[in-house]
């Protein structure tokens, strides 16, 4: 078992008015799981994500990843959790503009503290893997929408995390270039990975072999497809 | 992070916003500029002082009318009422001041010294009786001085600056020729060793004869100096007392009545330039702390919009596993790059200033490596100080909000 939550609950206060962003969410992720989260706008998906990629803690409940707790760890050991068990990866990519794909793509190696030399390895290694080889010293403004996703999906890789999380990765890309990504995708989850992937269009969600549903903060439908 | 990530980024980011970069450090450069500026000029003239103006020789001190530094009008005016230090002075101190080693005395002013067709204007032209010569490093190139019979039967003779003896003669041999300084024949005899300046002025552009010969020309109106050697520093003090005793018994002083003549000796010039130094010191000091502590707060200021314009940099850094620490280090590395950068303009530019300083005035600024050394370490602690705040802003951004942000 890789995710289990227990009653993960989010709570806002706004002007003194509560708003349960996510409420009692019992959630299991096995190994190599490929699984869409879906809902309505607002509905808590972003909330969810963000709790299950440790950026979050949460007000009430519990979330074992990888068998240990780690939904009231301070910062630092979360920081430390994201480098190693999480890649994320965003509509908006969130590449640092002026550094360059490989640059990108070292970043979370840099924070493991692994050696220059073999950062750029690993590096080169992941951008081929998302057959981004040839743009190593490219910068983001000079690459398309989908190749930038490529090159953070890399970076999202480059760690070999336990979990790749999705923010509706293909929400600011054409059908044809989405397509590509979800591709790499069912290729990754070929190769062993979990993906989780959060999105409100349905022919992204049907992809996946487990689609979750959120309404209000809750999760409405747990559904096994294929596989 | 390994510390080269972080200086390397800084770099860049400074880099991408040149002109602002340098404009923030600019009360930096400044700062810096003049500390460099500053401690050079009192550490060339310190030196200066010691080597030059001190070199009246350490248990020397001089009798003469008024203080070797003169700082007003209304004192030059009370000087010049004052009774003339005389021959017979130095007769009488000679007779009574038991303790000294050595007595000597000299008069000078500013004459056309010529030989056949050249002259040189405004030479030194000094009265000497020996054994002391001042200034204490004085020293006989060729030929030879002047002996004490020869100022006793008032010979004119004549020893030549170097400066002097290189305008009249050139490449020949002075000693022997016939100088005249003014329309009265003096034989030179012999030419001093080259002493170089003291504040832009020439020490070589002197010419020394017999005290005697010298008031021949120019009578006994003028006011003589007495130089007087005591034997060692700690009987310094006991001399000066026998020379003020002989001086006021001369002048007829009552006890009450200040004295009416001068006893100085190095020290006085050095206390004199202590004053002077520490003075500006503290001035530049003040002066170059409002203007680091100015520097230092545009530093931070522009830290801090460095900070938000980041904001979704340091959101990125943060998902991918940055710990506060690291974002800590990378702002706090970029301020105080951009302080340090600051710093070495300025010590850039004051080393220029120095050398403009030493081409266009007499004071010997030169650029020392104590000061360079202060000024790096003062402009990284700027950068260090007024960087923890906004360093530690963007290291306690909320990863999720920093990651929003627009
Ligand atoms: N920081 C916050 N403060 C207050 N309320 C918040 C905050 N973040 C989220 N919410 C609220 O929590 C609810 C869930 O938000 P969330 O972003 O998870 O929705 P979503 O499903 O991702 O929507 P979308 O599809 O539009 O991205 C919303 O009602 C939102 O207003
Ligand atoms: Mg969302």
């Amino acid at each position: 078992m890789l995710i289990r939550t227990a009653e993960l609950t989010k709570r806002y206060e706004v002007g003194g008015e509560e708003i349960y962003a996510l409420r009692d969410v019992n959630l299991s992720v096995e190994r190599n799981e490929y699984m869409a989260i879906t809902g309505p706008s607002g509905s808590g998906k972003s909330t969810l994500m963000n709790l299950l990629g440790c950026l979050d803690t949460p007000t009430r409940g519990t979330y074992y990843l990888n068998n240990q707790e780690v939904s009231q760890l301070p910062d630092d050991r979360l920081a430390e959790i994201r480098n190693k068990e999480i890649g994320f990866v965003f509509q908006t990519f969130n590449l640092l503009p002026r550094a360059t794909a490989l640059h990108n793509v070292e970043l979370p190696l840099v924070y493991s503290g692994i050696t220059k030399e073999e950062r750029k390895v690993r590096a080169v290694q992941a951008l081929q893997s998302v057959e981004m080889g040839d743009r190593a010293a490219h910068r983001p403004n000079e690459l398309s929408g989908g190749q930038r996703q490529r090159v953070a999906i890399a970076r999202a890789l480059v760690n070999r995390p336990s979990l790749l999380l999705a923010d509706e990765p293909t929400g600011n890309l054409d059908s044809k270039t989405g397509e590509e990504i979800l591709r790499l995708f069912e290729k990754l989850h070929a190769e062993g990975q979990t993906i989780l992937v959060v999105t409100h269009e349905k022919k992204v969600a049907e992809r996946a072999h487990r689609v979750v549903s959120i309404m209000d903060g809750r999760v409405a439908s747990d559904l096994r497809q294929k596989g | 992070m390994p510390f080269g990530e972080g200086l390397s980024i800084a770099l860049r980011a400074l880099w991408a916003n040149k002109l602002r970069s340098i404009l923030t450090v600019l009360g930096n450069i400044i700062a810096i500029m003049s500390i460099i500026a500053v401690m050079a000029v009192i550490e060339g003239m310190n030196s200066y002082v010691e080597n030059k103006v001190a070199g009246l020789g350490a248990n020397v001190f001089v009798v003469q009318r008024g203080p070797f530094i003169i700082t007003s009008h209304e004192e030059l005016e009370k000087i010049q009422k004052r009774r003339r230090v005389t021959v017979e002075d130095l007769e009488q101190i000679r007779r009574s001041v038991s303790t000294a080693s050595s007595i000597g005395a000299y008069d000078s002013s500013a004459h056309k010294v010529r030989y056949q067709e050249r002259y040189v204007e405004q030479v030194d032209v000094q009265g000497q009786d020996l054994p002391i010569l001042l200034p204490a490093n004085f020293e006989i190139g060729k030929g030879r001085l002047f002996s004490r019979a020869e100022i006793d039967r008032s010979r004119p003779l004549a020893v030549l600056g170097s400066e002097v003896a290189d305008k009249l003669f050139e490449k020949a041999d002075p000693v022997g020729k016939e100088v005249r300084v003014e329309s009265v024949a003096y034989t030179v005899v012999g030419v001093a060793k080259e002493q170089g300046s003291v504040l832009g002025v020439s020490q070589d552009k002197t010419l020394l004869m017999p005290l005697s010969a010298y008031q021949k020309q120019f009578g006994t109106l003028g006011s003589v100096s007495i130089p007087i050697e005591a034997r060692d520093k700690e009987s310094m003090a006991a001399t000066k007392d026998e020379a003020r005793v002989v001086m006021r018994v001369r002048h007829r002083l009552k006890p009450n009545q200040e004295d009416d003549f001068a006893l100085e000796s190095s020290e006085s010039l050095t206390d004199f330039w202590k004053q002077i130094s520490q003075a500006i010191f503290m001035t530049a000091s003040g002066l170059v702390a409002l203007s680091l502590v100015v520097g230092g707060i545009v530093i931070m200021n522009i830290m801090l919009v460095s900070v938000t314009e980041r904001t979704r940099e340091i959101g990125i850094r943060k998902a991918l596993g940055a710990k506060r620490r690291h974002v800590l280090w990378q702002f706090l590395i970029e301020s105080i790059a951009l302080s340090t950068l600051g710093g070495v303009i300025g010590v850039l530019l004051g080393w220029l200033l120095c050398a403009v300083i030493r081409a266009a005035t007499p004071v010997p600024a030169s650029l020392s490596l104590v000061s360079v050394a202060l000024a790096l370490v003062i402009v990284f602690l700027v950068g260090l100080i007024f960087g923890i705040y906004p360093a530690n802003r963007a290291a306690r951004l909320d990863p999720i909000e920093a990651l929003r942000y627009e």
